[in-house]
């Protein structure tokens, strides 16, 4: 990934206004925490080189053998002795391409006491992910299965991400005798307008490398960004840039039954006008629906099975439409933990399809891929972790880096992760 | 109280004599032991309450701790007027509230922090939550008398050093039906050793457990 020149007006904004909130609050009590995570990774690829390095392979890793920082997260926490709490949660990377530290959430947040009826309001405002990963919940968005996420997460690492404000209800089911709890969210956001741009240029990845809110990320040798049509595209996407100025909203409603059952759904639109067209950035019109089941199947085993689906739509500034695409993605992951081991294994399905006739620029794309992870628990705080992934895929825009259209990519994870 | 059979055993009646503890058994519908159900002594006239506000040694604190993100213990008893102690046993803050309208509190507790101390001026059931971790949930029985007690293993509460007089006895447990909590019974000491059924099954008591079991979650969503 590229470096970019911070957005330093709003990061400087965002951390006085945390700073300012702590001197205002200096008369209540505060407590602050940090929690955080070391990833060490040793990876083995059999495929082609990382999308991460500007080409088309899926892993996050180059061909052959590398050691990496896979993750090293701090989460810091402020909490006020009132609904107030900050969270600030940094992440560093170091592999072959780069070495880069910087934010990947920043937020405050607000959570009111349910009322007797069992109503409680919440809302979150800042740099926040949207509610869709039911894998990603573990200190640093990373996950407790595995060591890469599946296609449809890793997308979410990428490219989805917002700087706005996530408006809360839920409904605990425990003060009226219910075994179940609902919720809605309601998210009116900006700095989300480039996203679809990966996925239609480079499609599905499976990867554990989450874009920080600094960075642009590179774009693979599509054959229309030379000399073409695409000419003035930047060699880098930046996912999380502002054009047009339009809000865009994400709906979202969950369910849960007791510890047995989570059900996630919404629907996702950045609103994008995509008349709009600066320093190299096209707007992108991009719009999902997810849904998501995460549940157990008796006391040790579990399910978790997510599934995306949506279109995004890249227009000249003159609004003659450039690229158009479909695009799905779902997993099925399956887990079995047993005393310090856990066993992992997950299915995917992907594809993309490009329903646009722009010469040098065929975005179709369909996938499979499977893996199978296991993680030891040494001790309370380090966890071992082997990882087998595998990728099959059929891209046509392979050919623009003379890399061959069918293609089987493979990948070998060891990691040793201290959690604390 | 009539809906309670209350059984009086002779047998006991060496036991209860005069400085002898006073032991009542509670038991479920199908009578099997009522382990964790509370029983407590309300003095029912002046006399007896002035003996009973004359007992030497105060019941212990009542301490209750949040550890494994679970209330322990999941129920709790203290006499009005007494310190109750929330000690955070786990490495991450819990947001301990409870709505009860004349108990009603809420505060953070940060680990490693020092516990908190609440005093509560009335009897009252006052049920818990974590407002961060929403499966969590506790109960805490304020009573206006130092003799109370959880039922063991074998569902008795043992009352040591009774002094005579005239009593009412309640038990509470917050999984009982409604015709249990509404139970009361005279008493009147020196007394048999008294045996208490329930009317009605308890309710299964909650799991306490997140569904997400990792220890390393982040809590922001």
């Amino acid at each position: 990934m590229n470096k970019k020149k911070y957005n330093k007006t709003t990061l400087l904004t965002l951390l006085s206004c945390l700073s300012l909130n702590a001197s205002i609050n200096s008369s209540y009590a505060v407590e602050q925490s940090v929690t955080g995570l070391i990833d060490l990774r040793y990876s083995y690829v059999d495929g082609i080189d990382s999308h991460l390095d500007g080409h088309y392979g899926k892993f996050r890793f180059d061909p052959h053998s590398n050691l990496a920082v896979g993750h090293a997260a701090i989460n810091y926490q402020v909490e006020f002795d009132n609904p107030l709490s900050i969270h600030a949660i940094a992440h560093a990377f170091v592999d072959e391409f780069d070495s880069e530290i910087g934010f990947e959430q920043a937020f405050i947040k607000y959570q009111d006491l349910p009322n007797p009826s069992g109503h409680r309001f919440s809302a979150r405002a800042g740099i926040m992910y949207p509610r869709i990963s039911l894998e990603n919940n573990a200190t640093g968005w990373t996950s407790p299965y595995t060591l890469s996420f599946s296609t449809l997460n890793s997308w979410i690492g990428e490219e989805v991400r917002y700087t706005g404000l996530e408006l809360n209800w839920d409904k605990l089911g425990k003060f009226d005798n219910k075994k179940y709890d609902i919720g809605l969210s309601a998210s009116f956001y900006k700095h989300n307008d480039t996203v679809g741009t990966l996925l239609s240029w480079r499609g599905w990845t499976q990867s554990s490398r989450q874009t920080l809110w600094h960075e642009r990320v590179e774009i693979p040798p599509v054959a229309a960004r030379f000399g073409n049509w695409l000419r003035h595209q930047a060699p880098n996407t930046d996912p999380f840039i502002e054009l047009d100025h339009r809000y865009g909203y994400d709906i979202n409603a969950r369910f849960s039954m007791a510890n047995k059952l989570k059900v996630n759904l919404g629907y996702y639109d950045n609103n994008a006008d995509t008349l709009v067209f600066k320093r190299g950035q096209y707007t992108w019109d991009t719009k999902f629906t997810y849904a998501g089941i995460n549940t157990k199947l008796g006391k040790s085993t579990r399910l978790i099975s997510q599934f995306l689906i949506g279109d995004t739509l890249m227009t000249s500034p003159r609004g003659r439409k450039v690229v158009e695409n479909d695009y799905q993605s779902g997993f099925v992951l399956l887990t079995h933990r047993r005393g310090k081991h856990q066993y992992t294994t997950r299915l995917e399905e992907f594809s993309v399809t490009d329903n646009d006739n722009m010469p040098l620029d065929n975005n179709n794309e369909y996938g499979k891929a499977w893996t199978l992870s296991y993680q030891y628990r040494l001790n309370y705080n380090w966890f071992l972790q082997g990882e087998y992934n595998w990728l099959q895929s059929n891209r046509p825009a392979r050919v623009y880096d003379n890399e061959p259209v069918d293609l089987i990519e493979r990948q070998w994870q060891l990691a040793a992760k201290y959690y604390w | 109280m009539t809906a309670i059979k209350v059984i009086l055993f002779s047998a006991a009646l060496l036991c209860s004599l005069p400085g002898y503890a006073l032991t009542i058994t509670v038991q479920t519908v199908t009578g099997q032991p009522a382990q964790g159900v509370v029983a407590y002594l309300l003095p029912d006239d002046v006399q007896t309450r002035q003996k009973v506000n004359a007992l030497p040694a105060a019941p212990p604190l009542t301490t209750i701790s949040q550890k494994d993100k679970k209330f322990a213990p999941y129920l709790a008893v203290t006499q009005s007027h007494k310190d109750v102690i929330f000690a955070n046993q786990d490495n991450i803050t819990h947001h301990i509230y409870s709505l009860n309208g004349h108990s009603k509190f809420d505060f953070k507790i940060a680990k490693d922090a020092q516990g908190k101390t609440l005093r509560f001026e009335q009897a009252d059931e006052i049920a818990m939550g974590c407002n961060i971790h929403d499966w969590m949930a506790g109960h805490l029985l304020v009573v206006d008398t130092p003799l109370y007690g959880i039922a063991s293993k074998n569902g008795q509460v043992v009352f040591d050093s009774l002094p005579n007089g005239q009593y009412r006895l309640v038990v509470f447990h917050p999984q009982m039906g409604d015709v249990d909590k509404s139970f009361s019974q005279q008493l009147s000491y020196p007394a048999l050793d008294v045996t208490v059924t329930l009317q009605q099954a308890l309710q299964s008591l909650p799991t306490q457990e997140n569904m997400d079991d990792f220890d390393f979650l982040e809590a922001y969503d």
